[in-house]
């Protein structure tokens, strides 16, 4: 039985979290379709030695989801600042996936010595993302989100094409993925937060990424059809700190498709110089 | 790159163009037909009109990016809400209230429409980001919401995509509306079914209520026939154990309705159903007697109980009928007899009846007695002294005196006059003279032949018993009682015929004996009938009346039966007459037997015979006095004569003579109570009674005691000669 999330109340908004381990802390944040429970399979991984707490961004979920309230990437880095300090997190290590990427990299040019390092696991960036044109919800995969949110067949076919291992797609993974979708306010915040993402705030701080303090892991599943290639490259390319770990056999949806590979290379990133971990 | 390959790379790029726009326009059909297909799977699994319409709203909304998407009842030109939905709120009543100008409402009159016109359409959305632009209407008519408005709501003012979908818009409408008119049906359809379920709930519990009432009442029904039928077995069973003939027949066909066991066992055991009057009393028709007509009051209803008595044909018994009328089973008047056989009661009251009559004739016959036992008595005085004077006068004149034939006339009369008033003794209480055990064959024979000579036209047939029991009578009056049946037997015989002469021994129960008012017992009875012209029933009652006489003034008395009657009374025996008109009569005597031998009848000498003697005459009768005297004295007696019984026992004791004759009435002493007196002074006396009555009675009783003889007045001087011969030479 798993249990009832904890939650955190951030500008008038409650936000909802998971917490497991003791050590430093790691802040895990999902992104678009999915919410904190994509990171299941690697919070058992992590716990035995860190504190590892995954969040559920405004609008996904159990935390609230506001329809007057802009959910961009710059709204959420500004609201997960407000969630550290209210919880005084301290200096921890970012982990963000897809959009949580994107949110990441405009947390760590905003807040630098907010967190010790920055983890980017299939993730937006720069104009690349996702695919041309996202605004106006007319690009293919924006109208497969959109039928996503009504038709369980459509978020399945979304979630398959995501996944390098298709057997991995269980019914109890797709209960997870749908359960936002069974209520109105859950398919409404799913859509606003769609709606509400904008590049925009992301080609502002591509100068700022060249400049970047914060050490920066770039872990690309090549098998992933909804992020380019190129995003990571690209990041790999402009920021000064960082590695690129590649893995073939990783899709979008990583995290279900090579947790363990995941897990070690953030540990092995977050050791420090000398420490076994770092070795391997 | 050379012209023609820049034309060729501009014509590919053309084709690519093309084909990027119908790969579009395929996909976007594509959606559209995912779209109809997600809507109607969806609006499949719903049943609730609002919440169907919200879905299909929010559906259209995200799939086709429509920012506000509502529904509404057209009311006027207000849009009453149904439902909305604004992919940019999550708040509730966004848009409301919607108007529609005429404009829009004529438009839309004729079908889907697309405006861009905000004056056609006004809807508040104030305070919120969205602007609308663009509005596809479309109208619908249900049989739930009656007629209202889609409304799809755009906000970039890009008129062409809305109208582009307005055909799938309209069919997504249409689909809606059908599945809410459906659901509207399959509502109405449940409401129309679970009413009649409801109904029929209510109609199988009444049922279920009825059926248990039914129950109930079957089981109070077969109760009520198991206890009618009890009853109906008790009714049936005393019917029939009753010994009274009991049935029940319609008032007016007749038909026999119910007979009881012992009206089965008389009449037949199936006669139900037929009429009564053919099988109760062989009639053809409705009887005479019939009670039906007056069982009914004037009301038409039962009235009283008719009882009456009939006789059957059937069964040849009496019936003591009652009548009443009852209603039947069926409702039919019907009468209902109960009928007791009152045969037997009839037979015993009939004799009661005889009995009855023969008592009061008894009475009568004794009454009448008397009183003619009294004139004989006085009567026979006279006549002792007429006799005796002429018998004395013509003891001293010779044949030849003038007179002499005058005399024996008046002596012939007065004989005559005696017969008559030993007729009237005779009938009179306690006629026997002289009882001697006799054979009553012999007296029969003889009184027959003397009867035959003289009626040579009676043809007399003798059946005399042999051994017939000997019986204690006087056989003159026995004789003269049999000579009287004869005489009737003629005259009854005018023309000749038969006279049947019959003896029999008879043991008489006390059954029997009772009829006739006898002791049971021994008896010999002499039956004598004849073949004439019998008696009515009015006669047969007054036969033995005395001075009852059917014939002609001068030619009978009417002394002779009521004399034979009190003759065998006094004998202790009985007569009785059976007769019917035309079929001659029958007289039966009974007397009682006696266990005496047949005593020989005395030699008696005819001629009064010279005696002597003493003769003590006792009588209160100067007149018998004076004559006996003077015929004893002429008979050669010395007489002393006493005039009352002291005087008599004075004289005896002073001076005893050999005889006594002494008068059995007198005023002072009774002719018993001096003989007692005289067997005290003698025990030896020798006494001879003299009466003007029968030996009977008293007379019979002091006789009884040890008197040595008895002589009726008035008696003869060969009477009196006889007598006291008889008596003065008795050992």
């Amino acid at each position: 039985m798993e249990k009832p999330p904890l939650t955190c109340r951030v500008a008038g908004h409650e936000i909802a979290y998971h917490s497991a381990g003791e050590g430093e802390t790691v802040l895990l944040v999902h992104g678009i379709t999915t919410y904190s429970f994509i990171w299941r399979r690697i919070v058992p991984l992590l716990k035995a030695r860190y504190r590892v707490i995954s969040v559920d961004l405004l609008g996904c979920g159990a935390s609230d989801k506001p329809l007057d309230l802009s959910y961009s990437i710059r709204q959420h880095a500004t609201l997960l600042k407000g969630f550290a300090d209210a919880l005084e997190l301290g200096a921890f290590h970012f982990v963000g996936h897809d959009v949580g990427g994107g949110i990441g990299q405009i947390f760590a040019v905003r807040y630098p010595e907010a967190i010790t390092d920055l983890t980017l696991i299939n993730t937006v960036a720069h104009d690349f993302w996702p695919v041309q044109p996202i605004i106006a919800m007319r690009t293919p995969i924006i109208r497969q989100l959109a039928m996503a949110t009504l038709d369980v067949g459509a978020l399945r076919l979304v979630v398959r094409r995501g996944l390098y291992y298709k057997d991995r797609l269980t019914g109890d993974l797709l209960d997870r993925f749908w359960a936002p979708m069974r209520t109105r306010s859950g398919r409404k915040g799913f859509l606003h937060f769609a709606d509400s993402l904008n590049n925009r705030h992301l080609i502002e701080i591509e100068d700022d990424l060249k400049h970047l303090s914060v050490p920066v892991l770039i872990i690309r599943g090549d098998a992933d059809v909804y992020l380019s290639g190129a995003i990571a490259e690209k990041l790999h390319r402009d920021i000064p700190d960082n590695r690129l770990f590649r893995i073939a056999t990783g899709s979008h949806y990583i995290q279900e498709d090579e947790p363990d590979m995941l897990a070690e290379e953030m540990m092995r990133f977050w050791a420090p110089s000398g420490s076994p971990l770092y070795e391997t | 790159m050379d012209s023609n390959h820049q034309k060729e790379i501009a014509a590919l790029r053309n084709t690519i163009e093309v084909l990027e726009a119908e790969n579009a326009h395929l996909s976007e059909r594509a959606e559209e037909a995912l779209l109809l297909g997600l809507v109607a799977e969806t609006i499949q699994s719903l049943t609730d009109p609002a919440e169907i319409v919200e879905n299909v709203l929010e559906r259209v909304s995200i799939l086709k990016n429509i920012p506000y998407t509502a529904c509404g009842r057209l009311v006027g030109h207000e849009l009453e809400p149904i439902a909305a939905y604004a992919s940019f709120s999550d708040k509730t009543g966004v848009g409301w209230p919607i108007q529609i100008n005429e404009t829009l409402l004529d438009e839309v009159s004729h079908g889907p429409y697309v405006t861009t016109n905000p004056t056609e359409l006004s809807a508040d959305f104030e305070d919120t980001p969205f602007h609308p632009a663009v509005t596809a209407v479309i109208p619908f008519k249900s049989q739930f919401f009656s007629k209202g408005l889609f409304l799809f709501m755009d906000g970039d003012g890009i008129a062409d995509r809305l109208a582009s979908m307005l055909f799938m818009l309209d069919r997504i409408v249409e689909m809606t509306v059908s599945r809410i008119d459906n659901q509207y049906l399959m509502r109405e359809l449940a409401r129309l079914n679970k009413e009649l379920e409801s109904r029929i709930d209510e109609r199988t519990r009444a049922l279920v209520t009825a059926n248990q009432k039914l129950k109930a009442e079957i089981a109070d029904r077969k109760q009520s026939e198991l206890a009618l039928k009890n009853a109906h077995e008790r009714f049936v069973t005393v019917l029939d154990g009753i010994d009274a003939h009991v049935y029940a027949s319609d008032l007016r066909s007749y038909e026999i309705l119910f007979m009881n066991r012992k009206m089965k066992e008389d009449f037949g055991p199936a006669l139900v159903g037929k009429r009564c009057y053919r099988e109760f009393r062989n009639e053809v028709s409705p009887c005479k007697i019939c009670t039906n007509s007056r069982l009914l009051d004037e009301h038409g209803k039962p009235g009283q109980v008719i009882t009456w008595e009939s006789k059957s044909p059937i069964t040849g018994n009496w019936y003591m009928n009652h009548d009443r009328a009852v209603n039947w089973v069926d409702g039919r008047m019907v009468k209902l007899r109960i009928a007791i056989d009152i045969t037997e009661l009839k037979r015993v009251e009939h004799e009661k009846e005889q009995l009855q009559s023969r008592f009061q004739q008894s009475q009568k016959m004794e009454a009448i007695g008397t009183l003619a036992g009294g004139i004989a008595h006085d009567f026979n005085n006279l006549l002792m002294g007429i006799q005796g004077r002429t018998s004395l006068i013509l003891l001293d004149l010779p044949a030849s005196d003038a007179h002499h034939e005058h005399l024996k006339s008046i002596e012939a009369y007065v004989q005559s006059a005696a017969g008559l008033t030993k007729q009237l003794l005779g009938f009179a209480r306690g006629g026997k003279y002289e009882p001697k055990p006799t054979d009553l064959n012999r007296i029969a024979d003889e009184s027959a032949k003397l009867f035959g000579r003289t009626k040579k036209e009676i043809r007399i047939h003798k059946k005399l018993a042999p051994e017939l029991w000997t019986v204690d009578v006087d056989r003159g009056q026995i004789q003269q009682v049999l000579l009287n049946l004869y005489v009737n037997a003629w005259q009854a015989m005018p023309d000749g015929g038969d006279l049947y002469i019959q003896t029999q021994n008879q043991a008489l129960t006390e059954y029997k004996a009772g009829l006739h008012q006898l002791e049971p017992g021994r008896y010999v009875s002499i039956k004598v009938s004849d073949t004439g012209i019998g008696m009515d029933p009015s006669i047969l009652s007054r036969i033995f009346d005395p001075f009852f006489t059917t014939k002609e003034k001068g030619r009978g008395t009417g002394l002779g039966l009521a004399s034979s009657y009190g003759i065998i009374q006094n004998h202790g025996g009985a007569i009785e007459a059976a007769s019917e008109t035309g079929s001659g009569s029958t007289f039966t005597i009974y007397l009682p037997a006696s266990k005496r031998t047949v005593a020989e009848e005395p030699h008696v000498s005819q001629k009064p015979a010279q005696g002597s003697g003493t003769i003590l005459l006792v009588d209160d009768e100067l007149m018998i006095i004076d004559v006996g005297k003077m015929m004893l004295e002429r008979l050669g007696y010395s007489v002393d004569v006493a005039t009352s019984g002291s005087e008599a026992i004075k004289k005896y004791t002073e001076k005893r003579t050999d005889i006594v004759i002494l008068d059995m009435i007198m005023p002072d002493m009774s002719g018993g109570e001096v003989f007692d007196r005289l067997k005290a002074v003698n025990p030896d006396v020798r006494v001879v009674l003299s009466s003007g009555y029968s030996l009977s009675g008293q007379t019979q009783e002091v006789f009884d005691r040890g008197c040595h003889g008895f002589i009726q007045k008035p008696f003869t001087l060969d009477a009196l000669s006889e007598k006291v011969q008889m008596v003065m030479h008795k050992a």
